[in-house]
């Protein structure tokens, strides 16, 4: 009961354990880079900062991009979002 | 392939391609016989690929999966409010330096279904046919619409073909039943809502012209209802002459 209670407040306790959210987010990250051409440590402290779904909503808030690289990161959202349709 | 839109279907064969190094030419043909779902996870399957192709779509692969833990693409957009709405088409409009014409579609819970381009270049110049925009409503079955256009640069302030073009796309709507809820215009990161204006009416009043295709089929059904009468009538004349004679 207390451990339902506790999930209920802090989410999925999985989500916390060695930090696996952030470590998918980190993969996440470098596989963007990769696509991309670009380096990984332009993006990530941005993505730590605004979460992936504030980026893909609004991608021009990684202010170290040109607006050439904002271009194709939101095309790579927007390839991504018709695989999933 | 699995797209309802063939618009859908080149803008994934274009930025698939850009992706990956892969021709358009090549993606539209092996996409006639297989899925995306084949593309992505039988690469060798794609004759003549380089290995640098086939790793981008291993990348690619991976990355939609990561994503997909994340559930980031399921996520609904409601335009429940104005503002929610101008936000929302002012950042679709972001990078976009050419006058465009966007169609929105949502469901009876405000929830955005998709949103079209529909017409790109001067709006004064080249219309938006209402024809186009009922037939994506349908297709993609809507309840309602939001429309948004963009001046670049330029003023908020809705011109006259604005207001027309509003008028006709409705009145072309409420024939099947689907409503115009808002018309956003945005400049630069602005935006001007019609209905936070008050100018809600012009989604359901009458069109001052009514479009001649309506015209004519509305004559077409009054001539016929005539004709049917005019039967009857001279129906019921005979049988009161037969039964005089009995």
């Amino acid at each position: 009961m207390i451990y339902k209670k506790l999930e209920e407040i802090l989410g999925n306790p999985s989500d916390y354990v060695d930090g696996s959210k952030d470590k998918e987010l980190e993969r996440i990250v470098k596989l963007i880079a990769d696509i991309l051409d670009i380096e990984a440590s332009a993006l990530y402290p941005y993505f730590y900062q605004h979460g992936l779904s504030g980026i893909i909503k609004n991608p021009t808030l990684i202010e170290s991009l040109h607006d050439k690289d904002i271009n194709k990161l939101s095309n790579l959202f927007e390839l991504l979002k018709l695989i999933n349709e | 392939m699995k797209y309802q839109h063939e618009n859908d279907t080149n803008k994934f064969v274009e930025l698939f391609s850009e992706f990956t190094g892969i021709s358009k030419k090549k993606l539209i043909d092996f996409l006639k016989d297989n899925t995306v779902h084949n593309l992505l996870n039988h690469p060798f399957s794609l004759q003549g690929i380089t290995e640098k192709q086939r790793e981008k779509i291993e990348s690619l692969k991976s990355l939609n999966k990561l994503c997909r833990n994340f559930e980031i693409f399921k996520d609904k957009y409601a335009l429940v409010s104005s503002n929610a709405c101008g936000e929302y088409h002012v950042n679709l409009f972001k990078n976009k330096d050419k006058e465009s014409f966007v169609l929105t579609l949502a469901d009876s819970q405000n929830n955005v279904i998709k949103s079209i381009t529909v017409q790109q270049g001067t709006i004064n110049e080249s219309p938006v046919y209402p024809r186009e925009i009922v037939k994506l409503a349908l297709m993609y079955d809507a309840s309602q619409v939001f429309l948004a256009h963009n001046h670049p640069g330029g003023s908020l302030k809705p011109s006259n073909s604005d207001i027309e073009t509003t008028k006709r796309i409705s009145a072309a709507l409420r024939t099947v039943n689907i409503s115009v809820t808002d018309h956003i215009i945005v400049s630069d990161d602005k935006f001007y809502s019609f209905a936070e204006h008050g100018l809600s009416y012009l989604f359901v009043s009458s069109v001052s012209e009514e479009p001649s295709a309506y015209k004519s089929v509305r004559d077409k059904i009054s001539e016929a209802k005539n004709k049917a009468a005019k039967q009857d009538n001279a129906k019921n004349h005979n049988h009161k002459s037969i039964d005089k004679e009995r």
